[in-house]
């Protein structure tokens, strides 16, 4: 209790202007879900990186501004997470230019995470690509990151630096190139010493819109180096086809590169109820070569923005 | 008055794209991209603890003397005890795309409505602010006080 108390009194004590152009947002979303997982059979409650942050600016000239994202997510089902109620996300201070670009520093997605834009349709959910597909949606600690201006166009440029802070490990660096246009995304991303020291992970993106069709391929080669991270491949493919509030999703995928010989695949439906709030169900169905037994997840959930 | 103001909207020039939609979406969609410049430029402050917050600002942003300067407060100042004066301004917010003339008048009703509901006794329109965006498209935002 004391813990919620403490930002209500900072609020308190703080000048209105510290308000000036902040906004709060996050989402709800929480699931009641069937799980299959080792043989083990269990009925869940589970959030779904359910998160809350807070967002502002502040003008420094005609072109400059001052920007700074606190995000932090929330357990919804159980209410900590390996006793913490509220657990970093992404995080910055930085500074904006119109015509220069961004540049921020704290802890955030690596631009090779964020290159697979929205082809991930069960992002969050037990489909999500970082469950067996990868290992490299990463949130990295202490980086500093450059991203090119909306000036250039159709093109957009992000490279992040990594400092480890330990003198006997390399820094790690990410970086993306996209390109989107109209409904054509793709994308280009390359990490280096990011998962593990040594290592070294390409990934190629791309999503096509054809109306209500939205279509979305993944490619990733990863070299681990001397790393104790595992040489090869992955791939992952989805679909999603909107049907007035409806929407209907499949993605399946397999890789070597996260668990050996691992497969996957999902099929799930979202119910638009309105502009913040869809209902939405799913299964998913994971095996690899490690696994003795397959993973199956079957729910159904509630989403809510604000 | 609503004719010109109608006409002004039209004859910005708004592009027929949907980047204005893409754009303002959740911030919290917004927020897992590397789209900065969206994800900070973007006016989610329409309603609840945000319109509140912006209200607080937009209310110590003002001097007493732009506050003396304005003709409304000798209108409120009868028959209002000091906690109704205290009032933040509020403000309701939308993004002006193309759209075709009856479009817009739905826009505006709408924002009529939610300043209805805020204020059951009544509202004046303290002022009605068009905001230039990218792409030639602009921001309406009405300043409104309860009655």
């Amino acid at each position: 209790m004391k813990n919620l108390l403490l930002p209500l009194g900072l609020a308190a004590a703080l000048p209105l202007s510290a308000f000036a152009d902040v906004t709060v947002y996050g989402k709800a979303s929480v699931s009641f879900q069937s799980t299959d997982e080792a043989g083990d059979t269990t009925t869940e409650v589970v959030s779904n990186a359910s998160r809350i942050g807070v967002k502002g600016s502040e003008s420094l000239s005609d072109d400059l501004k001052a920007i700074y994202k606190f995000e932090f997510e929330v357990q919804i089902d159980d209410g900590d997470k390996n006793g913490e109620t509220f657990t970093q996300r992404n995080i910055y201070a930085g500074l904006q230019s119109k015509t220069k670009g961004t540049v921020i520093i704290g802890k955030f997605d690596t631009p090779l995470k964020v290159a697979q834009k929205k082809i991930d349709l069960f992002s969050d959910l037990e489909g999500d690509i970082k469950s067996i597909l990868t290992k490299n949606e990463n949130r990295e600690s202490n980086s500093l990151m450059y991203s090119s201006p909306k000036a250039w166009g159709a093109v957009k440029a992000s490279v992040a630096y990594i400092a480890k802070e330990d003198d006997a490990v390399d820094d790690g660096t990410s970086m993306s190139i996209a390109y989107s246009e109209g409904g054509i995304y793709a994308a280009l991303a390359y990490d280096q010493n990011v998962e593990a020291e040594d290592a070294e992970v390409l990934r190629l993106v791309t999503q096509l819109n054809f109306g209500a069709l939205q279509l979305g391929a993944l490619y990733e080669d990863q070299d681990a180096g001397s790393s104790s991270l595992l040489d090869g491949d992955a791939w992952m493919l989805s679909a999603k086809y909107k049907l007035g509030k409806l929407a209907l999703k499949v993605q399946l995928g397999e890789s070597d590169t996260s668990k050996s010989g691992a497969e996957t695949f999902s099929v799930g439906a979202d119910y638009i109820l309105s502009k913040q709030t869809k209902i939405y169900t799913y299964y998913t169905h994971e095996e690899a070569d490690s696994m003795l037994d397959d993973n199956d997840y079957a729910g159904v959930g509630i989403e809510l923005k604000f | 008055m609503k004719l010109n103001v109608l006409l002004l909207a039209l004859s910005l020039g708004i592009s027929s794209n949907s980047w204005a939609e893409e754009e303002c979406e959740f911030a919290v969609d917004m927020s897992d991209s590397h789209d900065f410049e969206d994800f900070h430029n973007c006016e989610q402050v329409t309603s609840g603890l945000n319109q509140l917050l912006k209200g607080l600002a937009d209310g110590e942003k003002k001097s007493p003397l732009q506050a003396t300067s304005k003709a409304p407060a000798t209108k409120l100042a009868p028959q209002k005890d000091t906690l109704e004066l205290a009032k933040p301004e509020r403000k309701n917010a939308i993004l002006l795309r193309h759209q075709a003339p009856d479009s817009l008048d739905a826009q505006r009703l709408e924002l009529l409505v939610q300043m209805t509901e805020a204020c059951p006794q009544g509202f004046s329109i303290e002022a009605e602010e068009y905001r230039p965006r990218a792409n030639h498209a602009f921001l309406l935002t009405y300043q409104y006080r309860c009655l």
